[in-house]
């Protein structure tokens, strides 16, 4: 574990989503994100001195970036490729650069164009971890993609808890209900639980209901030392990064065969979930808004879970509680309509909002929000943090 | 005498799925046993993973296993489409199934007709083959119970 020593996110921006195939290349995505976290941080985009990055994107390249913002001084630049389980883990690796002073101002960042990465994503790919060998083995068995995986963990979780359709249902409805309150959400309208039963299944439990928005996205944040970020004078409050974790498992590369559920002491998640709350010193009553990796509403659901935010088997309760993820809810969560309702990020974009709103500058605001929780995928590798408001001036 | 054969771990993943599809067509399907320390696993891998020897070999999986994830498909959408072979009215399930000869290992199958509406987590199934398109599958179909 890395000694404290004030770790922030100072500086947030994006190139909010807009539909998928809007036009806008990944590259003036990437350097509008880029260029307004570095102004929200006060910092000039030279001061780079390390770059974080998701694999697999169809963005500029981590050197090819580096040039185009003329970085002074490119310390190191790597390339995360854990999928949904990447975001938090970019910045638990920002925070050690950071910690240790091997590097002063660290850019991460993720951009998406979302029919470029829908392709991508159910394009069999040896080089992607989390897919192992979908060719010779899941797809001549009528393996379809992501969601095919996801349904899978799904019928043994309804198998187990008696999970149903309405409990997604209710997670779907309750996420658009978020979006609508954010101006920069993808997919803003809202949609009963009757509407939503409406729509047969095709995949398992899911229709294209419970799939991610599709939405072209980037997303970055500038993470240095609260001192610097004082220095730097451009925000009074900013989120802290207070703890983070990792989980790269035994069994992180094929989804099919993951102990997700079989295993109902230790998964990959519930792993993270455990060592930042054992890190940071806090309990899941501490949070004060979560945000949760939701590529589908069952992802959504199983990760209130294993991030201890209700008992297991508990969560369809949990949503169906009229409100209850709303900002004013029992239990805020994906408060700007997270993946889901918001636009897919690969999950990144789940720590900008739990920095706004630790921060007070969130457009759904939780009322005196102090901590928030973000978690990656519930499957291996994932990796989640916990970010804390920080009044740095 | 019982034929030994070798997991070709010196040759790589792809000639571990070569051999994996022609043992079907030839002698049914198979996992992966470890030597050394007796356990199995599935998909093949360049060594064991509980024990990390590179000394696997082929094994039967046997005919009996018990379903522990099942998904109806039924219809598509842009974003996930069926292998063209797989595109039916009807739709098809695939499942997943802890075999019966090694409990700890899980094993993808084809579930096709009838079978794929009424198949669900705990089922008993009965292992065997089907053909889509040109290539061999693993199938499981649902045993009755007595």
């Amino acid at each position: 574990m890395t000694k404290d020593v004030g770790v922030v996110l100072a500086g947030l921006g994006e190139a909010p989503p807009s539909p998928g195939g809007s036009g806008r290349s990944g590259e003036a995505m990437t350097l509008t994100a880029i260029e307004a976290a570095c102004d929200d941080a006060g910092l000039a985009t030279t001061g780079i001195d390390a770059i974080l990055k998701y694999s697999h994107d169809a963005s500029i390249s981590l050197q090819a970036l580096a040039a185009t913002l003329r970085c002074e001084e490119l310390r190191f630049g790597l390339e995360g490729g854990s999928g949904g389980g990447t975001g938090p883990g970019l910045i638990d690796t920002a925070r050690t650069l950071v910690a240790s002073g091997a590097a002063s101002a660290v850019l991460c960042y993720r951009t998406i164009v979302g029919n470029d990465w829908v392709a991508r994503m159910n394009m069999p790919d040896e080089a992607r971890p989390y897919y192992l060998d979908v060719v010779n083995y899941l797809r001549p068995v009528g393996w379809t993609g992501y969601l095919h995986s996801f349904a899978s963990l799904y019928s043994e979780h309804a198998a187990r808890y008696g999970t149903s359709r309405e409990a997604l249902g209710h997670v779907v409805s309750q996420l658009r209900a978020n979006a609508a309150r954010n101006p920069h959400a993808a997919c803003r309208e809202p949609l009963s639980l009757e509407e939503y039963m409406s729509q047969p299944p095709q995949i398992g439990p899911f229709s294209q209901l419970d799939d991610f928005a599709i939405g072209d996205v980037a997303v970055a944040v500038v993470v240095t030392t609260a001192e610097r970020a004082r220095q730097l004078g451009r925000q009074r409050v900013v989120a802290e990064v207070v703890a983070t974790a990792q989980s790269h498992n035994a069994q992180p590369m094929t989804w099919f065969e993951n102990r997700v559920l079989a295993s109902t002491q230790e998964s990959p998640a519930r792993h993270v979930a455990d060592e930042l709350y054992r890190r940071s010193g806090l309990t899941p009553k501490a949070v004060d808004v979560a945000h949760l990796y939701d590529c589908t509403s069952f992802t959504f659901l199983h990760n209130l879970e294993e991030a201890r935010l209700c008992e297991r088997g508990d969560a369809a309760r949990l949503v169906a509680e009229p409100g209850s993820l709303a900002a004013d809810g029992l239990r805020p969560a994906n408060t700007n309509g997270g993946d889901l309702a918001g636009g897919y990020s690969h999950g990144f974009r789940h720590l900008l909002e739990a920095a706004r709103q630790v921060s007070g500058r969130a457009h759904n605001q939780v009322a005196k929000a102090e901590t928030a929780l973000v978690m990656g995928a519930q499957i291996g590798p994932t990796s989640g943090a916990i970010l804390r408001r920080r009044e740095i001036a | 005498m019982t034929m030994e054969l070798r997991c070709r771990v010196e040759d790589g993943t792809q000639a571990l799925a070569a051999d994996f599809a022609s043992l079907a067509v030839e002698a049914g399907w198979h996992v992966q046993a470890c030597d050394l320390c007796a356990g199995g696993c599935f998909p093949p891998r360049l060594r064991c993973p509980h024990c990390g020897s590179a000394k696997l070999r082929w094994t039967p999986v046997g005919e009996a296993a018990t379903l522990v994830g099942v998904i109806l498909v039924k219809g598509e959408n842009p974003r996930h489409r069926p292998a063209r072979a797989l595109r039916r009215p009807e739709g098809y399930a695939s499942g997943i199934v802890a075999l019966d000869r090694w409990p700890d290992v899980r094993f993808p199958v084809l579930i096709e007709g009838e079978d794929a509406a009424i198949a669900e987590v705990g089922m008993r199934v009965r292992l065997g083959s089907t053909t889509v398109g040109s290539r061999q599958v693993p199938s499981g179909r649902p045993v009755p119970v007595r």
